[in-house]
């Protein structure tokens, strides 16, 4: 189903767009959907890369961390508190 | 040598709140505990009935070790934080106004001080309504109410 709708754009965007759909004969309707559907399907790509990605970003080496999860935090209560 | 998988649970359930420790082996490749973790990340991510959890602290520990520790760039730190949250679909969950009362219910429970900031992550957890915790430190947990822990890096 196509549905009309109202956009505002940029009147230079909207120039550029007219002149494409000029030189390519195309309605400047079709020119706006092409250009829509190549922005919108770009990001869905994005969103589908492989989510294991975003882990392993680092190299550290990292072994334990703490002994005790107050080590974070007992430098900063000594500086703080002017022990 | 045991691969990463077994020593998994086999299924996960519920909400599970990941600890500070493994937000950071999630990230450091080169950490002997990332194989592991990376398992755990891939069962979250296959199932749907487990939903992965972080307290507000997690995140602010996580990121304090790796800017403090190893001396990274707080902007790449913080970048890796919230893509790590948000690919993964982590749900955050805070304190509460109660959650002091809480935590002073298990410190007196536990006549000891010396877990403070473990005992008032589990206070957060507990006040959500969250029991289930996966952690490298689960002997900082013991005798806690309610609780139960995961230590995924201890072989079975």
């Amino acid at each position: 189903m196509r549905v009309r709708t109202t956009i505002t754009l940029p009147e230079q965007l909207l120039q550029t767009a007219r002149h494409r759909a000029v030189n390519q004969r195309k309605p400047l309707s079709v020119v706006i959907e092409e250009a829509l559907e190549e922005k919108l399907l770009q990001k869905k790509e994005q969103k589908v890369k492989d989510p294991m990605s975003v882990l392993g970003v680092f190299s550290l080496g990292a072994g334990k961390i703490y002994e005790k999860r107050s080590e974070l935090y007992d430098e900063h209560i000594r500086r703080k508190m002017g022990f | 040598m045991k691969s990463a998988q077994n020593y998994m649970m086999n299924t996960f359930e519920g909400k599970w709140v990941f600890d500070s420790n493994l937000l950071v082996y999630a990230l450091d490749n080169k950490s002997p505990y990332h194989a592991v973790t990376i398992e755990l990340f891939k069962q979250f991510r296959k199932s749907t009935r487990a939903l992965p959890i972080v307290a507000q602290q997690n995140i602010l520990e996580a990121e304090n070790v790796l800017v403090t520790y190893y001396h990274l760039e707080v902007k790449k730190v913080i970048y890796a934080i919230e893509q790590l949250l948000n690919t993964f679909q982590f749900e955050v969950i805070t304190p509460l106004p109660t959650t002091y009362l809480r935590y002073h219910i298990i410190t007196e429970s536990l006549r000891t001080k010396t877990n403070v900031y473990d005992y008032f992550l589990a206070a957060t957890m507990l006040d959500n309504d969250i029991a289930s915790l996966i952690t490298a430190n689960d002997k900082d947990f013991v005798g806690i109410e309610g609780l139960s822990v995961y230590n995924p890096f201890k072989k079975e």
